[in-house]
């Protein structure tokens, strides 16, 4: 049971990122790459803070203060760059930061990272941890559908379609975008301080590139603006791999064939959605 | 277009479904054949099987592939069958731990051998606490292992004790310079040196240059610490290409010479040694006890003419292998398929094997035997036994 | 002379992330994707090589089959893409080539196994000038950066074939309507990215070995520096490559023993590099005019 238990978690993380990603990649257009840096970000300045002595409530807080930071960071590169631009400053995020962790071992832990960190006595069983983050979840997608069915969510919706349209209807991008990548970089930020109390351990393997072409495939599969695609997408996502390890396959290759199945069947289901589902644009 | 909706949605759900149906039908440790009464008992295997260390989990593979069936040919009469399953550890934490729960919950695995990268099994530890699974590694050296966990347990030798043997024999020079990778095992050797260096405040460390694990282009990194004219230089990379590269590159620059070359593990495969032939000659290497024994090298040949090279796991390291299986064999069959049982009997006795003959736990999660060290002199593309 | 010796080590490793901007380069030209997949094409073209040399091929057959195996994956690319590229889409494009990065990636790996191998065996050979020194394939990297850079330059800008990449990069509709086929145009453009896309696995590995993995970090280096340089403009990331390659290497290499910033500093220079010189120029260091539609 605890390896269903542990499903559920893995479920449950993804999805409160993956709703960032989904509101701003799917939903906005906005190609925000930075959602790996928040994830971890938090998660090592939850587990230094605490290392330091700080009770869980502070710890928390110093984790969604710095988180906070590094979004502006994002939000001032969004508002002075070009998209593709701010693409790459967030994609480059991703690997200095993993090389800022890597060095700074003082700190960090490292390339060793850091081990046998403790869960809250409220969480402190598997079972009451992943029900806690499938309950998480939950709300971050109702989250989302309330978004979706507001002002903001119309706007963001727009915004994918024609970013000058909306600036000429009175709605100002720049202050949408800004919103919707501090919400993605708190989703972010929670799913990793609830991922890290699941794993125990914290090295620089946690977040990076792999997480994100995870959480941009679950973003582009749920291409539509709805929560129960993006739901569905990151089920789909997520016990994928899980899958493929109930495959007899021979010992001395199954890492690879593992990795070559997951891209295999990544890129047939991309090109599916992208050639079947994706909603029609209005031409003007 | 609902019909194609339709049918999408199914076919998406079809992972799903596999996998609880398949986590739901548990697959037990031991299982009763009805024809011949065989218990078959499964051994979980956490290791890098891809990515950057996965030689290490390729060569581990073929030592299990061989020496198992021998394994259960000796317990045929007790009708008892091991059988290895493995899993990828990726040599990071969150795959280790992802494998481990797989192998306890869905094979139901209660002695995990591994991890082999010290990330690996620092991130397995915590979880084998509650001793439903024993952790014995046959490969992580880094010291943090020590009292991780009470069901832990490895027969590699420690990393501080070949940085301190390294610290004492550079301790004769006046400058240093170490290269490391950035790799758990090299950083923990890196650290343990440096912390036994500070007993030797003659010996000066120049240049402490660190690269990232993976990375093949070090030239810049040697002009470096070339400026820096150092007496000595540790090479401390991971073991492969890294390592050959690095002495290979180091060998470019014909006109620096007048210094020692150290190594460690990396630098005992004849591989990495024969890339720059000339610059290892007279290199010193500070590795785990030499392993002689003539039965464990007839072992080791055959299975690289069997199954494929062991160059990057190395004498020692296979023999670690082979005894973790043999111990942990054994004792299963007189104990049961019982961790807390196999652990108290770990803590208590002493074991004869390929690393030494009085292998026991009782004052640490590490062997006794991994306070041994042996120095080498490399001469002639081998490195060979000095103490 | 530890200067000239870093500057020259630096431009070496810099042609070689160039020699893979280039293609990056010209596939996003026509295209709107970043072709991430190039890099793992480039290695497995140096597999090829590899595979074709140690059973024994004459050097100039097994040349002749790597180039083909680089031609081919260019193609098979370009199917991929085919109708990310036809409906603009940027991402799915991106995903799709990574995709087939890490397929490449792990085919090599279930072939070939993950342990290190060599195309040449031994040190590499060194010409020396005094102090300065540098290898064969280093020279040879060098050299072809520099032709390549120039002869795209006057391609791109001077050849007829120049002009129709230019024009389907620009407007591929209006491009149509002059009778310059697009699809053609872009097939030609994926199969001579994944030839130089070979060429540099090739003397990457040469440089030094030839692991499964070796492409993607350096794509990734390629692609920082394309958006640096300017999505629209060759020039820019000729530039934009030695900016974002020499100066980490020298404030690494010249960085004191008080101070010492070690290499695995490198990529969050780069980065910072990078965020300055977009936070300065938006559009990246060179910005080519274009038509509004």
């Amino acid at each position: 049971m605890g390896y269903l238990y542990t499903q559920l978690a893995r479920f449950s993380e993804t999805a409160i990122m993956s709703m960032g990603a989904h509101l701003t990649i799917a939903v906005s257009g906005i190609f925000f790459m930075g959602i790996p840096v928040t994830y971890s970000l938090a998660a090592y300045a939850l587990v230094i803070s605490q290392n330091f002595g700080l009770p869980l409530i502070a710890a928390l807080a110093v984790a969604l203060v710095t988180v906070l930071l590094a979004s502006l960071i994002f939000i001032l590169a969004y508002l002075k760059l070009s998209d593709d631009s701010f693409t790459v400053f967030t994609l480059a995020s991703i690997l200095a930061f993993d090389a800022a962790v890597k060095s700074w071992d003082s700190l960090t832990g490292g390339v060793l990272g850091i081990a046998g960190i403790s869960r809250p006595e409220f969480v402190s069983s598997l079972v009451q941890l992943a029900w806690f983050q499938f309950f998480l979840a939950l709300l971050a997608l109702a989250i989302e559908q309330v978004i979706l069915k507001t002002r903001l969510g119309r706007a963001l919706k727009a915004m994918k379609e024609d970013k000058y349209l909306v600036e000429s209807l009175g709605v100002s991008s720049r202050r949408v975008g800004a919103t919707v990548i501090l919400i993605s970089s708190l989703a972010a930020a929670i799913s990793g301080i609830v991922s890290v109390w699941r794993i125990q351990f914290l090295d620089p393997s946690f977040g990076g590139i792999m997480l994100l072409v995870q959480i941009v495939t679950i973003a582009i599969i749920a291409a539509k603006p709805k929560v129960r695609w993006l739901a569905l997408a990151t089920l789909i996502i997520v016990l994928l791999p899980e899958a493929l390890r109930f495959l007899n396959l021979p010992s001395s290759i199954v890492g690879h064939l593992r990795n070559l199945f997951y891209a295999l069947i990544l890129l047939v289901m991309i090109k599916n959605i992208s050639e079947k589902l994706l909603p029609q644009k209005r031409f003007i | 277009m609902n019909k194609l909706k339709k049918h999408l949605k199914i076919a998406y759900l079809i992972p799903l479904f596999l996998v609880l149906a398949l986590a739901g039908c548990s697959r037990q440790a031991a299982t009763n054949n009805a024809n011949t009464q065989m218990k078959t008992i499964k051994l979980g295997f956490v290791m890098p099987m891809s990515g950057d260390a996965a030689a290490y989990g390729e060569q581990i593979q073929r030592v299990v592939d061989y020496y198992l069936p021998i394994i259960n040919e000796r317990y045929k009469d007790k009708n008892i069958k091991f059988e290895a399953v493995y899993e990828d550890g990726k040599c990071t934490g969150n795959d280790a731990v992802s494998a481990m729960q797989k192998l306890t919950d869905i094979d139901g695995v209660k002695f995990i051998v591994g991890g082999i990268c010290s990330s690996e099994t620092l991130a397995m530890a915590p979880l084998s606490k509650d001793g439903h699974v024993l952790l014995l590694t046959p490969g992580s050296s880094n010291i943090a292992i020590e009292g991780a966990s009470p069901y832990l347990f490895s027969l590699s030798y420690r990393d501080d004790v070949i940085g301190n043997k390294i610290a004492t024999e550079v301790s004769q020079y006046k400058t240093v310079a170490i290269i490391s990778e950035q790799n758990d095992y090299n950083v923990g050797m890196r650290k343990n040196w440096l912390a036994a260096m500070a007993a030797h405040p003659d010996t000066k460390i120049v240049a402490d240059e660190s690269f990232p694990k993976g990375a093949t282009d070090f030239r810049s990194i040697l002009e470096k610490v070339r400026k820096a004219n150092p007496e000595v230089i540790f090479l401390n990379p991971n073991a492969g290409a890294t390592a050959e590269d690095l002495i290979k590159q180091l060998a470019e620059i014909k006109d620096w010479n007048g210094y020692k070359l150290f190594g460690q593990f990396s630098y005992t495969s004849p591989e990495a040694l024969k890339a720059a032939p000339a610059k290892s000659e007279g290199m010193i290497v500070v590795d785990a006890p030499s392993v002689n024994n003539p039965e464990l090298l007839a072992l080791k040949k055959d299975i690289e003419n069997t199954k494929g090279s062991l160059a990057d796991w190395g004498t020692y390291y296979t023999a670690a292998t082979i005894d973790t299986l043999n111990i942990t064999t054994s004792l299963i069959v007189e104990l049961g398929n019982n961790p807390q049982a196999v652990r108290q009997a770990l803590v208590t006795r002493e074991f004869n094997g390929y690393i030494g003959d009085n292998i026991n736990f009782k004052n640490s999660s590490f062997t006794s035997t991994g306070n041994n060290v042996s120095v080498y002199i490399v001469k002639n593309g081998v490195a060979e036994l000095q103490k | 002379m530890f200067f000239w010796q870093i500057l020259l080590n630096s431009l070496v490793l810099g042609t070689q992330v160039l020699l893979l901007a280039v293609p990056l380069y010209l596939v996003h030209s026509v295209s709107r994707i970043y072709h991430l997949a190039l890099g793992a094409s480039g290695i497995f073209t140096a597999y090829a090589l590899y595979f074709a040399l140690s059973s024994a091929w004459p050097l100039g057959l097994a040349i002749i089959f790597s180039a083909a195996i680089a031609i081919i994956l260019g193609f098979i690319s370009y199917r991929l893409l085919d109708s990310s590229v036809k409906k603009k889409e940027t991402m799915p494009g991106m995903l799709i080539s990574l995709a087939f990065g890490i397929i490449l990636e792990s085919l090599i790996s279930i072939m070939f196994g993950t342990d290190a191998k060599s195309l040449t065996s031994g040190v590499l050979p060194v010409i020396s000038w005094g102090s300065l020194h540098i290898t064969v394939p280093g020279v040879i990297t060098l050299s072809a950066g520099l032709v390549l850079a120039v002869l795209f330059l006057i391609i791109l800008n001077k050849t007829p074939w120049g002009r129709k990449l230019a024009s389907v990069a620009e407007n591929d509709n209006l491009a149509a309507s002059l009778g310059i086929k697009a699809d053609s145009v872009r097939v030609q453009t994926f199969m001579i990215a994944g030839l130089l896309a070979g060429f540099v696995g090739v003397m990457t590995t040469l440089n030094t070995a030839l692991v499964p993995g070796a492409g993607f970090p350096l794509v990734i280096l390629a692609f920082i520096v394309l958006l640096t340089g300017g999505l629209n403009s060759l020039k820019g990331v000729i530039v934009a490559t030695y900016v974002l390659t020499l100066i980490p290497e020298f404030i690494i290499s010249l960085s004191g023993s008080t101070w010492s910033l070690g290499a695995s500093w490198k990529m969050v220079i780069v980065f910072l590099l990078a965020a300055l010189v977009l936070m300065w120029r938006p559009n990246g260091l060179f910005i080519s005019q274009t038509r509004c539609d």
